[in-house]
């Protein structure tokens, strides 16, 4: 699943650690889910929406049209 | 004219950046500590390849907790988030039980006959307090990780107890009805765990 984790991080300026901290995981958490290889749970990807004040399909996009 | 200090941060080589140093040092450790359990199975006729392997295992260990600790070291680095603290603790302390695990089980095997009393019940025992501190550090670690860690930490258990469990069925049956020597249960744990340690660290570096 293709995310924008990374621009949004980019944006705010925050270190992949500070993201780690809000989010309440390890830094390898984040940088597995900025790379695609991991894809979250349903509580961590309301929590990452909630850290970045936008709707989960705005951050993630699973690929599949309509 | 003063010159002002270096602030900027300094730049891993990307040999230590990605991990694959840390897992060179793990290999090597594991290697290393393999060597010196065997000498001290053999009987430890020579002290000095006892002593030299079981200083170059330590030294080793003290490189692999250093490398996994470096990047949070560093004067100018980000705070470390809470939960990979606890991880980058309590991994070598799984690591440290394993070895010092084998070493007792090993003393006590060459000890103990020659001991009674206190110490001899003592020597006994405390292998078993070891793999007991082992799951206690095990369960601590699956509990208070993240979610993705827990899962990785899930498989890789699910990957070693599977496949040292087969291989020790494959070995038991080879045995079976062949002069050769068998695979004692009290193996098994160190088996387990260092196949354990290398199949997390391989799955941690391929997430990440």
């Amino acid at each position: 699943m293709k995310n924008r984790l990374k621009d949004l991080r980019a944006e705010r300026g925050w270190s992949q650690a500070h993201l780690a901290e809000l989010l309440d995981v390890s830094r390898q958490t984040v940088i597995s889910l900025e790379n695609g290889k991991y894809d979250p749970s349903l509580p961590l990807a309301f929590r990452i929406a909630r850290v970045f004040a936008t709707p989960i399909e705005t951050i993630f996009d699973d690929g599949v049209e309509g | 004219m003063t010159e002002k200090p270096r602030m900027e941060a300094r730049t891993l080589h990307p040999i230590r950046a990605s991990g694959t140093f840390a897992l060179i040092l793990l290999f090597l450790m594991i290697g290393l500590f393999m060597a010196f359990a065997f000498e001290l199975a053999d009987g430890a006729d020579d002290p000095v390849i006892l002593v030299v392997l079981a200083a170059a295992t330590l030294g080793v260990f003290g490189l692999w907790v250093r490398e996994n600790r470096i990047s949070q070291r560093a004067a100018n680095a980000p705070a470390t988030p809470r939960r990979e603290i606890k991880a980058a603790l309590l991994i070598p302390l799984q690591a440290g039980i394993v070895m010092a695990y084998v070493a007792a089980l090993l003393a006590a095997m060459r000890f103990v006959p020659e001991l009674d009393g206190f110490f001899k019940g003592m020597l006994q025992s405390l292998p078993v307090g070891l793999v007991a501190g082992w799951v206690v550090v095990w369960i601590y670690i699956i509990l208070e990780s993240d979610e993705m860690i827990r899962r990785l930490m899930t498989t890789a258990t699910a990957i070693s107890a599977g496949g040292v469990l087969c291989a020790a069925t494959f070995w038991a049956l080879v045995t079976l009805h062949a002069d050769l020597p068998a695979f004692d249960a009290i193996y098994l744990f160190p088996a387990f765990a260092a196949l354990y340690g290398v199949v997390s660290a391989v799955l941690i570096q391929r997430q990440t």
